[in-house]
């Protein structure tokens, strides 16, 4: 004697559906964010690079500043100018 | 079973052993490369798409004590080739276009490439632009890094302080090499991802760090005064000759170094960076030693400054030897030993204090040790121990020979005269910052010891102000307008290496002093290495030490405070037992020092002459003087018309003059046998006759004998100078010291 089993319903395509969505759009949350992180380094990586070409100007500049500011070159430009140091006696400290 | 089923059931069988076998074969693969292979294979894709990069820290700024940038590190671009390549590669004429664009001559060029290394440095230190125009030209094997470069904006300016930092960044000299761990600061290693193109991506979680900047050093110097110093010494060093001079200018109360010049005289324009004059060599100090003899004498008691000593006349014979003076003086008290710089005088107190005691009290100032300022190299001097002193040696230690110093050790040691007797340390650097601007090292003042009591020390100051400003004073163009200074002058012979004696006529002039007398606020010291004969201290150092100190005062704003220029000894502070001090007056016995009379009406009528029982000294002339003066021609030359018949009565010879002023001539001359008739001189007015010094001192030799000079005749020199027109002695055996 053959035992029939009571037929049953088809198994829902819905969830295996949700699943392979929610796994293809995290993935591509994932690729987006990764992209994204990609980008701010390469944007953090050229503020770097000019921070550092700014750096460098500052030095440039500070050490131009001070070879303009330089004793020589001041001693040798006053002159031009009818500077001189003062005399003794040119200049009087207030007691 | 069914034949088709069976059939299905052995392939699936095969197949499920086939795919086991595969996976085994697999799972083995992979335990080969995970456990053998491994750590290469990661190293390898690690290699692959990772990059290191080393950021050089830049190396922190070196500036004087008002922010004045002494020293800052610039980015520079260093070109280099890999010689072997560049040369298979490239045609000459592309080798040249690349040598011009490096501003090289095409054969240094070639040079460097045909070294035997797969690695040479083109270029160094480039521009940017520079080096960026030889980058262009597209060669492969030529690239480049940024390197940090060391520039000095103010040229030479206090360039043996600041010293030299190398083509690698690393400190060679100077404070670059004192300091050089914390202005070094620390370079990191950087690790980051990069893209196919080799491109940065700097999300990695290598970890991102910014190199450690070097700490910024501020320094004690004032470029200022640095700068007046350099070219008041400068000047200097031209007009005498000098093969190099020194200047040091300290706070004495503090022990901070304002200035530290040394010039070069054979090329004043190339200071030299790896060299410090001033820290690291030696010199006879001469009669600067005089000033530090006198206070170590006052604090041992062994001489007050009411006590004469007789200063022969200007020459003693002793211990086979014989000491001159420049010029002739009879009785002195310290003040006019001091401001006379009576070598006889020291001598004889350098006597009567003795070696131990001496070389205790040189030492209390930091003779023979080295001071521990923040200079690398610092020299220790010369001193040697007591126990090895002669007799003669001791003596001739009293004005300044046989024993050597530095410029710092003599600076700082007068310091301590002028801030109540406190040697205080030197030092450069008075701190040093991060680069946040947080302070990681500070120095403070730092006393060392105390060589001698304030009392003491006021005194030295009173008796050293009549150098500068008494009428017999040897360091008078040492005065600044409005400002009392008290100092000492020195001229020593200079020593021969290869004989280990002395030159004849090769000297070092110096003078160091401080002002304003009655507040110091500067110590300095000038000092002129091998200046010819005649260039005497006070001529040539003083002018220079005034010329620095005004232009300092200036920069400080120091107002003036008029005070007493002249030496007093009614304001001289108490000092206890002062004349009746067993030890000093013990020492003097001993060495017979004070039991001579004058030899002239003045000193032999001085109250304030005392002997060793702090009487009147007697009229008995030494012993050792009158037989050595026995029998012969006395010197007159020099000296006044009442000053001539002084030594002619004690020396019982008659005299004959013609003329008004001061003796020029004599007939027969100085050290030949007394004959039978009188002996003639000639007499002769000058021009620049100054105030005659007080009682006690010898009458005479009043004028501005610092600017004598001559050559030997005999056993004696004379000469004559523009002024005055004084002969004067200079020592026949004895080096003469002023």
């Amino acid at each position: 004697m053959t035992r029939r089993t009571p037929p049953s319903a088809p198994p829902s395509k819905i969830i295996p559906a949700l699943l392979a969505v929610a796994i293809v759009a995290t993935g591509f949350a994932i690729l987006m964010v990764r992209l994204e992180v990609t980008q701010e380094g390469y944007r953090l990586s050229s503020l770097r690079l000019e921070i550092r070409n700014l750096e460098t100007q500052n030095q440039r500049l500070k050490l131009e500043t001070a070879r303009l500011e330089s004793h020589q070159r001041l001693r040798s430009l006053a002159p031009k100018y009818g500077l001189a140091a003062p005399a003794p006696g040119h200049v009087v400290m207030v007691p | 079973m069914n034949p088709s089923f069976k059939k299905r059931r052995l392939r699936i069988g095969a197949l499920t052993l086939t795919l086991a076998g595969f996976f085994v074969l697999a799972a083995m693969r992979l335990a080969v490369l995970v456990l053998f292979d491994g750590s290469r294979l990661s190293s390898l894709a690690r290699e692959e798409h990772t990059a290191s990069l080393r950021l050089a820290a830049v190396r922190g700024p070196i500036e004087d004590r008002n922010g004045q940038a002494l020293a800052l590190s610039a980015e520079t671009r260093s070109i280099f080739a890999r010689a072997p390549k560049l040369l298979d590669s490239s045609t000459a004429s592309e080798r040249v276009r690349l040598a011009r664009a490096l501003a090289m001559s095409p054969a240094e060029l070639e040079a460097k490439l045909r070294k035997p290394a797969p690695f040479v440095w083109l270029a160094r230190h480039l521009a940017l632009d520079r080096a960026r125009a030889a980058e262009d030209l597209g060669f492969e094997s030529v690239g480049g890094v940024n390197e940090y470069a060391r520039f000095y904006p103010e040229s030479n300016l206090a360039a043996a302080v600041v010293g030299l930092a190398g083509t690698d960044g690393q400190g060679l000299s100077g404070v670059e090499l004192q300091y050089d761990r914390i202005v070094r600061g620390a370079p990191v290693e950087l690790q980051f991802y990069h893209d196919a193109l080799g491109h940065p991506i700097l999300d990695s979680p290598l970890g991102l760090k910014n190199a450690q900047p070097g700490a910024r050093l501020e320094l004690t110097i004032d470029s200022s005064i640095q700068s007046a110093a350099e070219n008041y010494l400068t000047d200097q060093v031209q007009k005498s000759g000098a093969r190099r001079g020194a200047a040091v200018v300290l706070d004495p109360f503090t022990g901070e170094v304002l200035a530290l010049a040394n010039i070069d005289g054979a090329n004043s324009k190339n200071h030299d960076r790896l060299h410090d004059t001033a820290t690291q060599d030696a010199f006879e100090p001469g009669s600067t030693m005089k000033g530090i003899l006198g206070a170590i004498a006052l604090q041992d008691r062994v001489i007050t400054p009411k006590r004469q000593l007789f200063c022969e006349n200007g020459e003693w014979h002793f211990a086979g030897r014989t000491i001159h003076d420049d010029s002739r003086h009879g009785w002195l008290d310290l003040g006019g030993i001091i401001e006379v710089s009576s070598n006889i005088g020291a001598a004889k107190i350098a006597l009567a204090l003795g070696a131990d005691r001496f070389s205790n009290g040189l030492n209390a100032f930091g003779l023979g040790r080295r001071t521990g300022i923040d200079l690398p190299g610092e020299g220790a001097g010369l001193l040697r121990p007591p126990s090895k002193w002669r007799e003669i040696e001791l003596a001739d230690h009293g004005f300044g020979q046989g024993v050597a110093v530095t410029p710092i050790q003599l600076a700082t040691a007068y310091a301590a005269i002028a801030n109540g007797g406190v040697v205080m340390r030197p030092y450069v650097v008075k701190a040093a910052y991060d680069s946040d601007g947080d302070e990681i090292l500070h120095h403070s003042p730092q006393a060392l010891r105390r060589a001698v009591t304030p009392e003491v020390a006021h005194q030295m100051n009173l008796l050293l102000r009549n150098v500068v400003n008494g009428p017999d004073g040897t360091g008078r163009l040492a005065q600044v307008a409005d400002f009392t200074v008290a100092g000492k002058t020195g001229t020593a012979q200079m020593v021969n290496p290869a004989t280990g004696g002395y030159f004849q006529s090769r000297l070092v002039a110096s003078f160091v002093g401080f002002l304003p007398a009655d507040d110091p606020r500067l110590v300095i010291l000038v000092v002129l290495y091998d200046v010819a004969h005649g260039h005497f201290g006070g001529l040539y150092a003083a002018p220079v030490f005034s010329e620095i100190a005004s232009a300092a005062l200036q920069r400080l704003e120091v107002a003036p405070v008029k005070t007493s220029l002249g030496y007093d000894t009614a304001s001289l502070l108490p000092f206890s037992g002062e004349t009746n001090s067993p030890p000093g007056i013990a020492a003097l016995r001993e060495a017979s020092l004070d039991r001579e009379a004058s030899l002239d009406d003045d000193a032999s009528s001085s109250a304030a002459t005392l002997n060793d029982s702090g009487e009147p000294a007697g009229a008995d002339i030494a012993p050792a003087y009158k037989a050595a003066t026995a029998g012969l021609v006395p010197e007159f030359r020099g000296e006044s018309l009442r000053g001539a018949f002084a030594i002619a009565r004690a020396h019982g010879v008659e005299i004959e003059t013609s003329g008004d002023g001061y003796v020029i001539t004599q007939n027969p001359s100085a050290g030949t046998s007394i004959g039978s008739g009188a002996i003639q001189l000639t007499l002769a007015e000058t021009s620049s006759v100054l105030p005659k010094r007080t009682a006690g001192r010898h009458p005479t030799r009043s004028g501005v004998s610092s600017r004598h000079s001559g050559a030997r005749s005999g056993s004696h020199t004379v000469a004559f100078v523009a002024h005055g027109k004084r002969p004067v002695h200079t020592g026949a055996h004895a080096r003469s010291v002023r």
